[in-house]
């Protein structure tokens, strides 16, 4: 192969158009002996993926060590590596954390509920104290998923909740109905 | 496939997968482990080998996985990329007769490209592959491929130069 030739394919080489038997050709070329002093300076880059290609892995025993392992799983007994089973560890401890959190949270709130539709039997006053919790613990529900950032809204139910125990002030000291509609119908009546 | 098929077929694979490996992880122990996972893995989808077209690309492509996600998972890089840039930064001379500090250089080019431009380079110089393998490997299209590999070389080119400039002034 001329010089000339040489240089061309070195050309097409750095964009990156060479074909594996171009590329194959010019690595026999600048391993061999006879390389011009001006295409010397790339001499090292075929000698270097040259070199990199003779190596192997270190250890010996490597298939012996591996042909026991796959025997172990075709005998059935998973083989977890020490890495994976860490990262289990912590995958099933994210799952259980979040259930309990989760079940924690529905627990309070519904109990809360619970104990003020126990505490006034009127139908008015449970109704609006069921729609009122059902908004509360539809807001918790939506915003459990915004994550820690949204926690802070949970304040929000707090509030809620006065507002229903105010109800039930109300409710016991008698008949002022908290709807202004419902007012307008009594008195009329 | 029994054992011995399996055996017979992929572990010519292994110094192949290693050097791959090496190559990304630049850590010969945390390269051999995943070669043996690498097995592991396939050898657990040993019934759905045939309908594959290419055990190889399969071989490579799970190394190349399990690759990402150590460098992934790692808190500290095992070699800091800085100290690389200075060493080619400051090249020690060369000479016509050894080429190790050049070549030296030359991995250290290879490892401060992005990941993908790593790849590619080490499947086409070293390995040998065809585009189209390489494609599937890399999961890209031979293009883009063809534009990485060429960014590739010619950064190793640009230290090239560099050195021959300081062979100048020497002489």
């Amino acid at each position: 192969m001329t010089t000339s030739e040489i240089e061309q394919l070195l050309e097409k080489y750095y964009e990156g158009n060479t074909t594996l038997q171009e590329e194959e050709a010019l690595s026999d070329f600048f391993l061999g002996g006879d390389v011009p002093e001006h295409l010397a300076m790339h001499k090292p880059v075929f000698a270097c993926f040259d070199e990199a290609l003779k190596l192997e892995m270190q250890d010996t025993d490597f298939e012996q060590k591996l042909g026991f392992i796959l025997q172990n799983i075709k005998a059935g007994n998973e083989v977890v590596s020490p890495d994976n089973r860490r990262s289990r560890i912590f995958y099933f401890s994210g799952i259980a954390a979040s259930i309990l959190l989760i079940t924690g949270l529905l627990f309070t709130f519904k109990q809360d509920v619970f104990n003020l539709n126990g505490k006034h039997q009127g139908s008015m006053s449970t109704e609006i104290a069921y729609t009122n919790a059902s908004e509360a613990l539809l807001l918790v529900s939506g915003n459990l998923n915004h994550g820690l950032q949204h926690v802070e809204r949970l304040q929000m139910v707090d509030k809620a909740i006065k507002n229903m125990e105010l109800f039930n002030k109300f409710y016991q000291y008698q008949t002022i109905i908290i709807n202004p509609d419902e007012v307008s119908k009594t008195s009329k009546k | 496939m029994d054992l011995r098929e399996f055996q017979k077929a992929v572990y010519p694979l292994k110094n192949k997968l290693f050097r791959f490996a090496q190559r990304m992880l630049e850590h010969s122990e945390e390269a051999e482990d995943v070669v043996q996972e690498a097995f592991i893995r396939l050898w657990n989808r040993r019934e759905k080998l045939d309908q594959y077209r290419s055990v190889e690309a399969l071989a490579m492509i799970t190394t190349k996985n399990l690759c990402l996600d150590k460098i992934k998972a790692r808190r500290h890089p095992v070699e800091n990329i800085e100290n690389h840039r200075q060493f080619i930064e400051n090249m020690p001379e060369v000479t016509r007769e050894d080429h190790s500090d050049i070549i030296h250089g030359i991995h250290l080019a290879i490892k401060t490209l992005p990941e993908q431009q790593q790849m590619i380079i080490h499947l086409r110089d070293i390995e040998g592959y065809e585009f189209e393998e390489i494609a599937e490997i890399v999961d890209m299209n031979e293009n883009a491929i063809r534009v990485a590999l060429s960014r590739a070389r010619k950064r190793i080119r640009e230290l090239l130069n560099k050195s021959k400039e300081y062979d100048y002034q020497r002489n």
